[in-house]
């Protein structure tokens, strides 16, 4: 009689594995336009999934750097497949005539993340932080306007 | 050393710079130019960084970094041996032809202290910006956290006749404007560093510390230590000194072993590194002549960065913890986000997160320097007098 094989315990998944899955389907949602949705999953289940990640970690800025690289390969990740659903919609439309015609993909919300680096200097402020900069600029011309004394 | 030691000389019968309105017919300045260059310019004590672009678009189209010196050619030099026969060199060829020339730093300790080779340096900047010479030239031109009336107006009489119009900002503000990451803006966990942060500049001469709270930073939010990379370098060289007498050993290799082999925390001992005295190799162990020195830096630090931290209100300290950004060249320093962060949490902060600026460093307070060069409205633009 032969020994049994015990199935090998599977390896404890890694932290960072249910932090991809969950930034995916945040992004999933965003693009479908379920902007609530997401930002519940950004409280609860990111937020849980960020923290256990965390402790992996020796330094915060290990942990920061990884967390940004997964957050964007996510996003584009999600990018390329919605481009592709684009895509591949007719076709599998034409092909079985018979089904019916998928729901189109909502009209995105504005892409996450363009693929930059995340700490490069951003090329395309928006509209509004010119005015706030100038602002700021004014307080602190008022400050020294006001002499020494503040 | 503050900025109350400057020779007053250096502004006697200065004028004082305008800001002008809009439809001041000065405006336009004194001589029509062809097209404007925007200029963001950190002025740092040892290194330099320039970014320079037209306005209207976000083209950069000069971006450097700069070694902050000026060298003047030795009397008797021959021929050939200096490129084009110069008579001034700056930066990175001024450091390589150190030995044909009489090397000056413009800027001791965040301050100009030497007033004609500033002049001399803004010109080459200018130069830089823009090699036509054509172009009227708007610099916002950052200064130290402490810099009062007197260093602000040194700067500008320093850059008269080079700059067009300029705007001085603090460096610590800056450097948040330009480490923010506007693609960012609205994404979890991304806190705008400049609605709430604290930024810690470790530069060469000073280490600025500032609560950057979505206003404009105010003195009391503002703190400027006249101890960084160039202290450090001091303390490195008295205790080589005590362990290898006679070594030898310049500022500048000093310096250099620093930022290879710089860090803070316990001792890494053994660290050994190589070095070439009087034409031979020797290797020395320097784990504890390196890190007495380095954490020092952050025995400096600290005290700092807990004072801010008691002027950040119940409100917004619990975030403000969460975004505490080393930058400058100190930040290359190993370990000294750990170390700092541990310090917090071992003194009860809650859930401190201390993180560094990155490869990007040198360039921050530049970018936000462009930012707000891009952003400043015509009347805050101020006209150098005199």
């Amino acid at each position: 009689m032969s020994t049994p094989i015990l199935p090998t315990p599977p390896a404890p998944a890694s932290p960072w594995k249910e932090v991809a899955t969950v930034y995916r389907r945040i992004c999933l949602l965003r693009l479908r336009g379920l902007a609530a949705e997401a930002a519940q999953l950004e409280t609860t289940a990111l937020a849980a999934a960020l923290a256990a990640a965390e402790l992996a970690h020796a330094t915060p800025a290990e942990f920061e750097q990884r967390m940004r690289a997964l957050f964007l390969a996510e996003e584009e990740r999600v990018h390329n497949a919605a481009i592709l659903a684009e895509l591949l919609t007719p076709l599998l439309a034409t092909a079985a005539a018979p089904v019916p015609a998928p729901t189109p993909v909502a009209a995105a919300p504005a892409r996450p993340v363009p693929v930059a680096r995340p700490l490069a200097f951003n090329p395309a402020p928006t509209a509004s932080e010119p005015d706030a900069i100038a602002d700021f600029i004014e307080g602190m011309l008022d400050q020294q306007r006001a002499g020494p004394g503040r | 050393m503050t900025t109350a030691t400057i020779e007053k000389t250096l502004v006697a019968g200065a004028q004082p710079a305008a800001s002008v309105p809009a439809n001041n017919p000065r405006a336009s300045g004194t001589t029509a130019r062809a097209k404007t260059i925007l200029v963001g310019f950190d002025l740092g004590t040892n290194k330099s960084c320039l970014l320079a672009g037209p306005p209207g678009t976000t083209d950069i189209t000069v971006s450097k970094v700069v070694p902050t010196c000026v060298g003047y050619v030795k009397e008797g030099i021959v021929d050939g041996i200096i490129a084009g026969n110069a008579s001034v060199l700056f930066g990175e060829e001024a450091l390589q032809n150190k030995l044909h020339v009489n090397l000056v730093a413009p800027v001791t300790e965040g301050v100009i202290s030497q007033p004609e080779a500033t002049r001399d340096f803004l010109t080459h900047i200018r130069a830089l910006a823009d090699p036509t010479g054509q172009a009227e030239i708007r610099a916002v031109i950052g200064v130290p956290a402490n810099a009062d009336e007197l260093a602000r107006e040194n700067i500008r009489r320093c850059a008269h006749g080079i700059f067009d119009r300029v705007l001085l900002i603090p460096e610590p503000f800056l450097a948040a404007l330009g480490y923010r990451d506007n693609s960012r803006l609205g994404q979890p966990g991304y806190i705008d560093p400049v609605i709430n942060s604290l930024f810690i500049d470790i530069g060469g001469g000073t280490t600025d510390l500032c609560l950057v709270q979505g206003y404009f930073p105010t003195s009391a939010d503002q703190i400027c230590i006249p101890f960084a990379g160039d202290a450090i370098d001091q303390l490195m060289e008295q205790e080589l000194a005590r362990t290898y007498p006679n070594n030898g050993l310049s500022r500048h290799k000093v310096r250099e072993i620093k930022e290879a082999h710089g860090y803070v925390g316990p001792s890494r001992r053994p660290l050994d590194v190589k070095v070439v005295l009087g034409g031979k190799g020797h290797t020395l162990e320097l784990a504890d002549v390196i890190g007495r020195a380095c954490n020092t830096l952050v025995d400096k630090i600290y005290p700092a960065l807990t004072t801010l931290i008691s002027r950040a209100s119940s409100d917004s300290v619990v975030v403000l913890l969460q975004n505490i950004i080393v930058t400058g060249g100190g930040s290359q320093l190993k370990g000294i986000d750990a170390v700092i962060q541990k310090r917090l949490a071992d003194d009860g902060y809650e859930s401190p997160k201390v993180r560094l600026a990155g490869q990007d460093y040198k360039r921050y307070v530049a970018i936000g320097a462009l930012k707000a060069a891009r952003a400043a409205r015509e009347n805050q633009w101020q006209v150098l007098l005199g």
